[in-house]
């Protein structure tokens, strides 16, 4: 009850939030100069057939009355026309929302997967050599360009090797599970450091903690104390961190969709800003907010059911 | 086989030697195909109507039917509704679906396709059509003259394609078989128009549906029928089964798959991820011909490069000053730097491949020295020689032009700056006129020099505000309308030559078209006009 | 900012009341630097000194004008006695090109983080301290900007501006120092109820002084290493716009317009793309470190 009390109470805060954004994103896209009628028609087109255009797409109306109606249509759930695709944008980021949908949850499991075992054996002992070498390479990771990386792996793996295909999408489960693999490790560099710094850092607190001292002098073994008390604790923290990146994610898939020619969600929105096609750049960024959003909210329930200590409000 | 082979010039001889070639290719794999290269230059001089492509036909017996070929794009179409666009990547998808009443060939030269026959009326101004019998769009219900009368009607009322459209006044279904377009002056050269790939004829009323119905799931006569497209993605077609050619198109589906980024072009076609790449890195393509089971395919120059000058500037309506940047650029640098040594520096605003496309116009050479005087000249008559140039952002080919010209013109003492733009903000800039310079290109549609010569003036001199527009109006009006080829050819000549005595347009380079693919691809082509023709792609083996 | 974009991770992670505070050493004396000790501080500052000092002395020790084309030596491979380093497509020096390209993006991300560090540090401690609808309205516009794909609002920011190095100071500004208030609202509040400060505010002390005198001073080394780290952001921001083609225009030498020029070439000429690639990931890890030993010195006060 307790919890359905504070989903709801995140979830209003979330609304004025979801607002702000879609102002903010409808005055920017607004102010970029560029004509969404001359991009469709050419260079061929006459100004009259660009009035015509304008007319038909309602751009001759004034930004506040355009906002109003972008509102109005959003209420009765529908996110406009794309002016470039002439299909509904809210059908468009849908069809694209698999291949990002994707490439985020694949990021975040193999950042786990990354993230717990160096962590755990940073942590393990303390300052030794093992700690200083998976702290120096979360520092390096830290500074690596993600589209470098992306490039990198593409011509050295991909294209040298051929163990994974250079882009694409891939079909079926598994064709997707070794398709999105490189990209998905190249997202999953930036975070991973981030996740290994808290993880590390919460273990090695939690490891003193009182429960632990009395696990020991219970007499567990060891390894037991570690996994089921001080990761299970200090796993919170790290949910958090993985959470509130998650429009870092998000905003990774962006350029990492870009180098590795992946028709998500990312680059629907590049396009979107190249042909000043509003409805879809809109459609987009306000999906995209409700994601992050969403995940937040997500990510303080599960830290709340994990962590007793955090208080729900 | 289609490409690789392109220093062969066409002709009686180069059938024979292209059917050597392929033996040679088939031996070794087309490594020995990269030899001797810059062929495309060489053809270039060649005059209208030749091509680079060589055109094994028949002589292929490897070729066989059946097989899914997957081809990455740079970007996908705006639409495929082929009235409403004008883009090139809607015309590479229009192509496979719809057919046109004339076509190019490979070499450029005009012939009937959908129609079996035109005749003109003495005063040229009623053609009377007799279309091909047979045909059948991909829905199996045979194509009828209300579709063609349909078809031509809205491309003619097309806010994109009117203006060529513009003498035609009406066009009418007479017969089961004929149709008959009236004009208002005489056409001197209709079947050019008519063989515009976006004069697509399409069933009548758009089958009953609404355009942008139609849009969604077109229907044409082309070898190929859609089949799906995953927005961003990738765009399918399946073979047409009904298509009137016989035993065409090989291939039972093609993929055009939208790859806008060059270098995952280039590395998904060595990883064997594709079949074929459109417009692969120029520095990549020494390095691709050696590769044994790749073939590069250079299509006759048909884009122009250039450098637009906006006469509404001051600096530029001085003459010292535009023939100063004209002497300063060095064009050759460009074909070897950015180009690689494909393509030729460019003199006529209308390029080789189109008709009456003028060779005595040539590139000037780089003369830094007296475009210094010149500029020296003109500071000292009030001019400030500081322009910013304008060009597309993110392309490795525009980029490395922008800098040549930028490092050329800073030698001549000007100051430069550079200005990159997406392609809407350049859209928007340059019909406004608000630039200084800006790097574009030029492509045409058809071999008819007519599209270029009526956009020229409906674009102000393509938006460089020169005061030769109005002329080359004038004279396009006559040229369309001229009694014989050789007016026409004088009219156009005339054209060629206004537009460079202005020189506001000053052109860089003329550049090939490039396609790169797997060695096992064969029946490629590609004419003068960009368009790759699937219908007899096929694989070998 | 950060090189793929989206939220700084950073300030994703500074959050006010229950959440991990910050990316670097916050935790207390339970971390230690990766070289330990004041490792970490040495080794940033020798790295990033220098980076800095090569790319300060780019117009003397640099070979070769930066932007002069040789377009007869175009592609020429390193250990060449005249190009070093090789030359790019257009004949360029690429370790003139390399040594300028350094020295635009350090000083460029530098440049861009002053603004927001002070807009955002005194916004920050003015809503913390007074509290009431300019803490509501600063926690609003946070929770807005947090909301949502930086890199997008950053790209459509450069897309209004037009790219240069004053849009990119700009829109790092436009959005950065949200980070930076946030970080001073959190601490405002905090010292606002230490008992000097009440009792500074009791004796009568104006409240810009009791800001300036206490406050700031109290928080601002926190600022200074965020500050820090976020420099390794706003590099790995400029140059992932310099990729995109939406950085400092060409002709000038930039590490992400290096990596794009070059990426044509990986197959033949790797150097082009993977140098500068290198180079980016030293300086930021010189950023990184120097913030990392800060942040152990802080802890240790």
């Amino acid at each position: 009850m307790v919890y359905a009390r504070f989903l709801v109470r995140r979830l209003l805060q979330a609304i004025p939030v979801v607002f702000g954004v879609t102002i903010v994103v409808f005055l920017l896209i607004h102010l970029v100069p560029g004509d969404p009628a001359r991009t469709a028609l050419g260079t061929h087109a006459t100004p009259q057939a660009v009035a015509q255009l304008h007319h038909l797409w309602g751009l001759d109306k004034s930004l506040p009355e355009q906002y109003w109606l972008f509102l109005k249509r959003l209420l009765g759930g529908d996110l406009g026309t794309s002016l470039r695709f002439q299909q509904p944008a809210g059908h468009l980021v849908l069809e694209r929302m698999p291949v990002t949908l994707w490439l985020l949850c694949y990021a975040t499991v193999l950042t786990c997967l990354i993230a717990v075992p160096a962590a755990l054996l940073a942590a393990s002992r303390q300052g030794a050599l093992r700690d200083r070498i998976v702290r120096l390479l979360s520092v390096t990771a830290l500074g690596i360009p993600g589209f470098w990386l992306g490039l990198m792996l593409i011509e050295y793996i991909a294209v040298e090797t051929g163990i994974f295909p250079s882009s694409g999408y891939g079909s079926g489960f598994l064709g997707h599970l070794e398709s999105l693999f490189l990209p998905s490790l190249t997202i999953a560099a930036g975070i991973v450091p981030l996740v290994v710094r808290s993880l590390r850092a919460e273990t090695l607190k939690v490891a003193d903690a009182d429960f632990v001292t009395t696990a020991r002098a219970k007499g567990l073994t060891e390894r037991r104390i570690r996994l089921r008390h001080v990761l299970r604790n200090a796993l919170a923290p790290s949910i958090t961190v993985l959470a509130v990146n998650v429009s870092f994610l998000v905003g990774g898939t962006l350029v990492i969709e870009q180098v590795f020619s992946l028709g998500g969600v990312g680059s629907l929105m590049l396009q979107g800003i190249d042909a000043r096609d509003f409805p879809i750049v809109q459609a987009v960024t306000l999906i995209l907010a409700l994601v992050v959003v969403g995940v937040n909210i997500f990510g303080d329930l599960v830290q709340a059911l994990i962590d007793p200590r955090v208080e729900v409000r | 086989m289609k490409m690789g082979l392109g220093r062969f010039r066409f002709g009686a001889v180069a059938a024979v030697l292209a059917l050597v070639a392929a033996i040679v290719v088939a031996g070794c794999g087309g490594g020995g195909t990269s030899s001797g290269g810059g062929g495309a230059t060489g053809a270039g001089a060649n005059g209208a109507g030749s091509s680079e492509t060589v055109s094994g036909g028949e002589g292929e017996a490897q070729a066989k039917p059946g097989g899914t070929l997957t081809l990455a794009d740079f970007d996908e179409p705006i639409s495929l509704n082929p009235f409403m666009v004008a883009d090139i990547l809607s015309s590479h998808a229009v192509t496979q679906m719809f057919e046109p009443l004339f076509k190019a060939d490979v070499e450029g030269k005009l012939e009937p396709w959908l129609a079996e026959s035109m005749k003109a009326s003495p005063d040229r101004k009623t053609f009377t059509v007799t279309l091909r019998k047979g045909v059948k769009f991909s829905n199996g219900k045979p194509m009828t003259s209300a579709d063609v009368a349909f078809s031509l009607e809205t491309i003619r009322k097309s806010p994109v394609w009117g203006i060529m459209f513009e003498l035609v006044e009406s066009v009418k279904a007479t017969g089961p078989d004929t149709v008959v377009i009236k004009t208002s002056k005489p056409a001197a050269k209709l079947e050019g128009q008519l063989s515009l790939p976006f004069a697509a004829i399409v069933p009548k009323n758009f089958g009953g549906e609404s355009e942008e119905e139609f849009a969604a799931h077109p229907i044409g006569t082309g070898p190929f029928a859609y089949a799906s497209w995953k927005r961003g993605e990738s765009l399918t077609f399946d073979k047409n089964k009904y298509y009137w050619k016989p035993g065409l198109p090989l291939l039972e589906k093609v993929v055009f798959e939208m790859v806008p980024d060059v270098n995952s072009r280039d590395s998904q076609l060595r990883a064997g991820e594709l079949d074929v790449v459109a417009s692969p890195d120029w520095s990549q393509l020494p390095a691709m011909e050696a590769e044994p089971n790749l073939h590069v395919g250079i299509y006759k120059a048909s884009i122009l490069d250039s450098l637009g000058l906006n006469m509404k500037e001051p600096l530029f309506q001085n003459d010292k000053v535009r023939e100063a940047i004209n002497l300063a650029i060095d064009r050759e640098g460009i074909v070897k730097a950015a180009l690689f040594g494909h393509g030729e520096t460019a003199g006529s605003w209308l390029m080789p491949g189109l008709e009456f496309h003028d060779e005595t116009i040539k590139a000037p050479a780089q003369d830094v020295a007296k475009a210094k005087k010149l500029l020296a000249e003109a500071v000292k008559e009030g001019v400030e020689p500081t322009l910013q140039i304008s060009l597309l952002k993110g392309q490795t080919f525009t980029t490395t032009v922008a800098q040549i010209i930028q490092s050329n013109l800073v030698e001549a003492g000007f100051s430069v700056s550079l200005r990159p733009l997406d392609e809407s903000a350049m859209n928007s800039v340059l019909p406004a006129g608000k630039y200084d310079a800006a790097l574009g290109l030029l492509a045409s549609n058809i071999v008819d020099p007519s599209e270029l010569a009526s956009f020229y003036p409906a674009t102000e001199a393509l938006y460089t505000f020169g005061s030769n527009a109005t002329k080359v109006a004038k004279l396009e009006a006559e040229a369309v309308s001229a009694p014989s080829e050789k007016i026409r050819g004088q009219r156009y000549a005339e054209i060629q030559e206004a537009v460079e005595e202005e020189k506001a347009l000053v052109t860089l380079d003329y550049r090939p078209f490039v396609w790169a693919m797997q060695g096992n691809v064969t029946g490629f082509q590609v004419g003068v006009t960009s368009d790759p023709w699937l219908g007899e792609t096929g694989f070998t083996e | 900012m950060n090189a793929v974009g989206g939220m700084p991770p950073s300030a994703a992670e500074i959050d006010v009341e229950s959440r991990t505070p910050m990316r670097f050493g916050a935790v207390g004396n339970l971390t230690r630097g990766a070289l330990g000790g004041n490792g970490s501080l040495l080794a940033g500052l020798i790295i990033l000194g220098t980076l800095i000092a090569l790319g300060l002395l780019a117009p003397v020790i640099a070979p070769d004008d930066p932007v002069k084309q040789d377009i007869n030596n175009i592609l020429v491979s390193p250990g060449n006695a005249s190009h070093l380093l090789g030359s790019d497509q257009l004949g360029r020096d690429t370790l003139s090109r390399l040594l300028y390209a350094i020295r635009n993006d350090i000083l460029i991300a530098l440049g861009a983080i002053i603004l927001p560090f002070l807009i955002g540090t005194l916004v920050g401690v003015l809503a913390g301290y007074r509290g009431g609808w300019v803490d509501s309205l600063l926690v609003g516009i946070v929770d807005v900007i947090i909301a949502f794909p930086i890199l997008v609002l950053l790209i459509a920011l450069v897309f209004v501006l037009g790219p240069g190095v004053r849009t990119i100071i700009i829109a790092v500004a436009a959005i950065d120092w949200v980070v930076y208030a946030r970080l001073a609202r959190t601490s405002a509040r905090r010292e606002a109820a230490m008992e000097y400060v009440i009792a500074a505010q009791v004796g009568g002390v104006p409240t810009r002084r009791v800001i300036v005198r206490h406050i700031i001073p109290n928080l601002i080394s926190q600022s200074v290493v965020y500050a820090m780290s976020d420099a390794v952001l706003v590099i790995l921001f400029i140059t992932t716009l310099g990729f995109l083609g939406l950085g400092i225009p060409p002709p000038a030498p930039d590490l992400g317009t290096m990596i794009a020029e070059g990426q044509a070439y990986l197959n033949s000429q790797w150097w082009l793309a993977v140098i500068p690639g290198a180079a980016i990931v030293v300086t930021a890890l010189g950023l990184s470190l120097i913030a990392d030993g800060l942040a152990q010195k802080l802890d240790a006060r």
